[in-house]
């Protein structure tokens, strides 16, 4: 699915910085996401991951930087926000599946309400979408009916039926219980498979050594240091990112292992 | 409701009129109808201090009646009972109204 020699840039963040108060959120960061690949971002809490991805998907407007989907600037004033979202699907950490919608409804609206889709062929898809991720038993119940790595899958048909270039995940599995959090990472291993374009913010260390083409840590606003999940995980180059990446796997230790285990089947 | 119901909403490219129409109104909509069955009772109720402004309303009327009559206590049984049926059956409509759209939801809040 990935071609080496010619790999299309999706995303491309270009000296990106953005202040909130005062205080640097992000300085004067670059990334490029290429066309199949997994990139997972890592880095401790509040270091601009989520603002990142914010500003990709133009819901935070960045203070300077450029920032291109299949090169071409979406930060130029004349770009049209809601088009560019059309084409660059989202997964919250909290779900935020609309509550009073089916999960059908959920997915199909978008396809209703943005693409301008026939209610039944929307219906189609959506339910082509919520079998995908696994839900096809679910998809008259309502978000309060559902458990939360249900929502969560639900949320990740939401996106995938727009037909995104691009999924960014922000932290799609720490507001889960320990139990659910399998179901939602298997999906997006399917998505992986698959070829889907994917921006991950995660703590899932094992997820991320699995499925990555790249990690990049930051921290304080700017890129430490990136590579392939081989390099950053058994040789970082940066004292710091070693620092991390112990405290992590201290923290998450048993689940670390139980998802090489899970590698080795 | 949470700011996010309108950041989703945006993030699969709705505009923010769109957003509002089809999922911040749904739902807000819901959230509202119980205070308003009480605020429409109180404001039936409440129609009777435009007697200040001289508008003859129904407690006003009764006491025409009354004073035309000389039974008092049918007037105003009568505009008593008028106000009950008033707020009894807004309520009631109001009540099969938030009913129906309820959203079901397993979840004990």
């Amino acid at each position: 699915m990935k071609s080496v020699i010619l790999e299309k840039i999706i995303i491309e963040v270009i000296n990106l910085s953005k202040q909130y108060g005062g205080k640097d959120v992000l300085k004067d960061i670059s990334l490029k996401v290429y066309e199949g690949d997994t990139v997972v971002i890592i880095g401790p809490s509040g270091t601009g991951k989520s603002t990142l991805l914010r500003c990709i998907n133009l819901l935070t407007k960045p203070d300077s930087g450029i920032i291109k989907l299949d090169d071409i600037e979406i930060t130029s004033p004349e770009t049209n926000g809601d088009e560019v979202r059309q084409h660059i699907g989202m997964v919250f950490q909290d779900f935020l599946l609309f509550n009073h919608l089916t999960a059908l409804g959920n997915v199909s609206i978008g396809l209703t309400k943005v693409l301008g889709m026939r209610e039944d062929k929307a219906k189609e898809k959506a339910i082509k979408e919520l079998e995908r991720v696994g839900l096809g038993e679910n998809v008259d119940q309502y978000p309060g009916q559902l458990s939360g790595g249900q929502k969560q899958r639900v949320a990740i048909a939401r996106s995938l039926a727009m037909d995104p270039r691009v999924i960014l995940f922000d932290e799609p599995t720490s507001a889960l219980d320990p139990e659910l959090i399998g179901e939602v990472l298997e999906v997006m291993r399917m998505l992986v498979k698959e070829g889907m374009t994917m921006l991950v913010v995660t703590h899932e260390m094992g997820f991320a050594r699995e499925v990555a083409d790249r990690i990049v840590f930051i921290e304080n606003g700017g890129v430490v240091e990136e590579g392939p999940p081989n390099e950053l995980f058994y040789s970082p180059k940066v004292e710091r990112t070693r620092e991390f990446l112990w405290k992590i796997a201290e923290l998450y230790g048993q689940n670390q292992e139980r998802s090489i285990d899970g590698d080795d089947q | 409701m949470g700011s996010g119901q309108m950041v989703a909403a945006r993030s699969i490219g709705m505009s923010r009129i769109k957003a509002i129409r089809h999922i911040i109104l749904p739902q807000a909509i819901r959230i509202a109808i119980p205070p308003w069955s009480n605020e429409a009772a109180t404001v039936v109720k409440d129609s009777s201090l435009v007697y200040a402004l001289g508008v003859a309303e129904i407690l006003r009327r009764a006491q025409f009646v009354s004073a035309r009559t000389y039974e008092p206590f049918l007037a105003f049984s009568i505009a008593a009972l008028i106000y009950f049926v008033l707020t009894f059956v807004t309520n009631r409509i109001l009540d099969k109204v938030e009913r129906r759209i309820e959203i079901p939801t397993t979840q004990v809040a």
